[in-house]
């Protein structure tokens, strides 16, 4: 009987490992390995044109935080990125869920309007959005002259371009946070709104004292994957200013295609990408770390 | 708990192994070896597959097939596949695909990286294959139209295109504004960038919405392509033949510098960054361009023709951009592949490309192919503009760091777009970035 049951436990066991098996060879074929490349491959002088490689080392690592002209720069363009996008997106997509949740109507047609972006090409956004900025002929600066204002450059400034292109981007994916925070929304129950309403709480300490520690988890995931994405973007960077004007919008991700494919440089490219790896997953710990202090019902 | 770690250490084992058979061994680098010169004396008679890269649209890929079907006549065991690239992605793209396991065997190759490739090993050295070939006849190009692809005794492509950057003008805005055009004021020998710059604000000041210039691509990315000509007729230049000294700082160049910064800001008369402006509207003056662009006016509403760039304090400094065709090295079949250079750039193919590019072969020019090959251009702009330039053109600026420098110089030439700047000071500041990659 014993005997019998053990066979049947090894049974399940193989049924198990039969189950997680194509998910698992994928992710170690597309994840896993090319992690470990990069890795290794940071430690090589490596040319992709000949296909030469050599063992330095930390070299790359040492040239990148004592010689690289730009590594400093644009690990700061990348952070005023990251945080820039995460306020704007994350503060715009609960604004948006909080009126946006209520059952009324034309709702739906509000919440179509704002997800719409999500599902457009990025680089149909990209170019409506460059006729859209351009200096003198662009709609946003011909609407700002009618009212006598002089609008700048806002792609070819190295005051504006950063700010312009996080807005481009936060337009183009507040939608999918919306959805994501109207949903948790959706799960507050009425009744603690309710009781905080017969004891005299208006509708701003309502929202601040009730609704958003009820769904502060959701806002932390929501920061999470804003981070993560903010951390690796490169479309709307290639497309909108390829890091310019002055390498103001200079990011990682964008500096590590760089170094990959314009200067051939795949060792040190791939060291810049492991710093890249290491400093999101260092953002991602700490805020994880941190929900403790700011997450109240984390199940 | 045991066969956990005996899953993960099999799991750990296959990365392991996936990783190093990626990397490949130093000390097996193939890739980096120069050809066998024995096998390619004898072509093979084994079926052979070469993988050719391009920039080009369907029209030059079409060209290329029945060039290919030509050749297949005589090597039936050769096939061809010609893999289009966007010329903005093309070096990177291509040195991906060097690197993996279905390695093009020839393609074309841009003027701006040649260098970087050549000096990284990454093409075939032709001249042992070329130089002593009769039939070939290396001689028939000249020696500047070589310059670029020529490293000491080594040949590492042969143009196929060696295109003259010329003034393509809208007639009818030149008309208007009561100014002669481009090819009138050139003929007078009047054509310089102080002219260039009248008629740029004359046509802007039309205030109809016209404005003088738009550059041939997004001015901040690529500034070098309307600086270099100003520059270097100018006397000045972006840096000096071996690439050891940076010429961007030189008073001449400033001076070019300041010129098209004023039309820019002061005259308007240029078309500034990050306005989406074309020349087909019809409501632009002039732009530098090349011949294979002269197509897309093929519709237009207009009356257009085209002149040399203009001269400046320098005299006439014709610039020429190229490309040529390039064998790599990381090919499998390399002499297959030399022997189809050798076949697709003859004199009786090279007069076949001529009906998008500008040949470098002498016989091919003389021989009137740009003529017969564009019947709807003018014949006498085609003989100014560009049969007259290519003898004598500089090719645009390449160097081995082509790609560093381009990245330091632009963040700083980035800072010329704007009102109220101090030109000599951004124009120094562009060299003493440029300076830790120049050749010591």
């Amino acid at each position: 009987m014993k005997r019998k049951s053990l066979s049947q436990a090894k049974l399940d066991d193989l049924a198990g490992h039969l189950f997680i098996a194509p998910q698992f060879i994928g992710f170690l074929f597309f994840v896993a390995i090319p992690i470990f490349a990069v890795i290794i491959f940071s430690f090589q002088d490596r040319n992709l044109l000949t296909g030469t490689w050599e063992w330095i080392g930390f070299d790359n690592y040492s040239f990148m935080f004592t010689k690289d002209p730009y590594f400093y720069k644009v690990v700061r363009n990348s952070l005023v990125f990251s945080f820039g996008l995460i306020i704007m997106n994350v503060s715009l997509a609960l604004f948006l869920a909080l009126i946006l949740v209520q059952n009324k109507k034309g709702m739906v047609f509000f919440r179509t309007l704002f997800f719409s972006p999500v599902v457009t090409s990025t680089v149909a956004w990209v170019l409506v959005w460059s006729f859209m900025l351009q200096s003198d002929q662009g709609t946003i600066n011909q609407f700002l002259k009618l009212i006598g204002i002089q609008g700048p450059s806002w792609l070819g400034s190295t005051g504006w371009a950063m700010f312009s292109v996080i807005f481009i981007r936060v337009i183009k994916n507040v939608g999918l946070n919306m959805i994501i925070l109207i949903a948790a929304l959706k799960d507050v129950p009425h009744d603690l709104v309710e009781a905080a309403r017969v004891d005299g709480a208006n509708t701003l300490q309502c929202i601040r004292k009730i609704v958003i520690p009820m769904i502060a988890p959701t806002i932390l995931l929501v920061i999470i994957i804003t981070l993560i994405g903010s951390m690796n973007v490169f479309d709307h960077i290639m497309l909108l200013t390829a890091g310019g004007p002055s390498n103001s919008t200079l990011v990682l991700a964008y500096y590590v295609y760089y170094q990959a494919f314009l200067t051939n440089e795949i060792g040190y490219a791939s060291a810049l990408a492991v710093v890249l790896f290491l400093v999101v997953l260092g953002l991602t710990f700490l805020q994880w770390n941190m929900r403790k202090k700011w997450v109240y019902y984390e199940q | 708990m045991k066969k956990n770690k005996l899953f993960l250490a099999f799991a750990a084992m296959i990365v392991m192994a996936m990783i190093f058979s990626a990397c490949g061994s130093a000390s097996d680098n193939a890739a980096a070896e120069p050809a066998d010169e024995s096998t390619t004396e004898e072509i093979s008679n084994e079926p052979v597959n070469i993988k050719f890269t391009l920039w080009g649209g369907d029209a030059h890929i079409a060209l290329l097939t029945e060039i290919s079907e030509a050749y297949r006549e005589t090597h039936p065991n050769v096939t061809f596949e010609f893999v289009g690239i966007p010329v903005t992605d093309y070096v990177s793209k291509l040195a991906v695909q060097l690197a993996g396991n279905d390695q093009p065997a020839m393609g074309w190759m841009l003027e701006s990286p040649a260098l970087g490739w050549e000096d990284a090993g990454a093409l075939v050295d032709l001249a042992p294959y070329l130089t002593d070939d009769a039939d070939f006849n290396l001689a028939d190009f000249s020696e500047s139209s070589l310059s670029l692809w020529a490293q000491g005794d080594a040949l590492y492509g042969i143009p196929f295109s060696t295109s003259p950057m010329f003034i393509a003008y809208n007639s009818d805005l030149f008309e208007a504004a009561g100014l002669d055009t481009p090819s009138e004021s050139f003929a007078k020998g009047e054509w310089t960038w102080e002219k260039f710059a009248e008629d740029a604000k004359a046509i802007t000041d039309l205030g109809d919405g016209s404005i003088g210039y738009v550059h041939i691509d997004e001015i901040s990315t690529n500034p070098w392509r309307l600086l270099v000509p100003v520059m270097e007729a100018y006397g000045g230049g972006s840096w000096n033949a071996d690439g050891s000294t940076c010429l961007m700082n030189t008073d001449e160049s400033v001076e070019a510098a300041a010129l098209i910064h004023d039309m820019m800001y002061v005259d308007n008369s240029i078309v500034k960054p990050n306005e989406k402006v074309d020349f087909t509207s019809g409501t632009v003056g002039m732009t530098m361009r090349q011949l294979s662009w002269l197509s897309s006016l093929a519709d237009v509403a207009f009356d257009w023709d085209f002149a040399p760039l203009p001269s400046g304090p320098d005299g006439a400094k014709p610039i020429v951009g190229q490309a040529a065709v390039v064998v790599f090295n990381a090919s499998p079949n390399q002499a297959v592949a030399i022997d189809f250079l050798k076949f697709l750039l003859n004199e009786e193919n090279s007069a076949k490309l001529s009906q998008f590019f500008p040949q470098a072969r002498a016989t091919v020019l003389d021989a009137g192919s740009i003529e017969a090959t564009n019947p709807t251009l003018n014949p006498e702009s085609i003989q100014t503009a560009i049969i007259d330039q290519i003898k004598n053109g500089t090719v645009l600026p390449s160097h081995v760091e082509y790609s560093k420098i381009d990245l330091a110089v632009r963040a700083e030439l980035d800072k010329l777009w704007t009102t109220d700047v101090d030109v000599e000071a951004i124009m120094n500041s562009a060299c003493e970035v440029m300076a830790p990659y120049l050749n010591q």
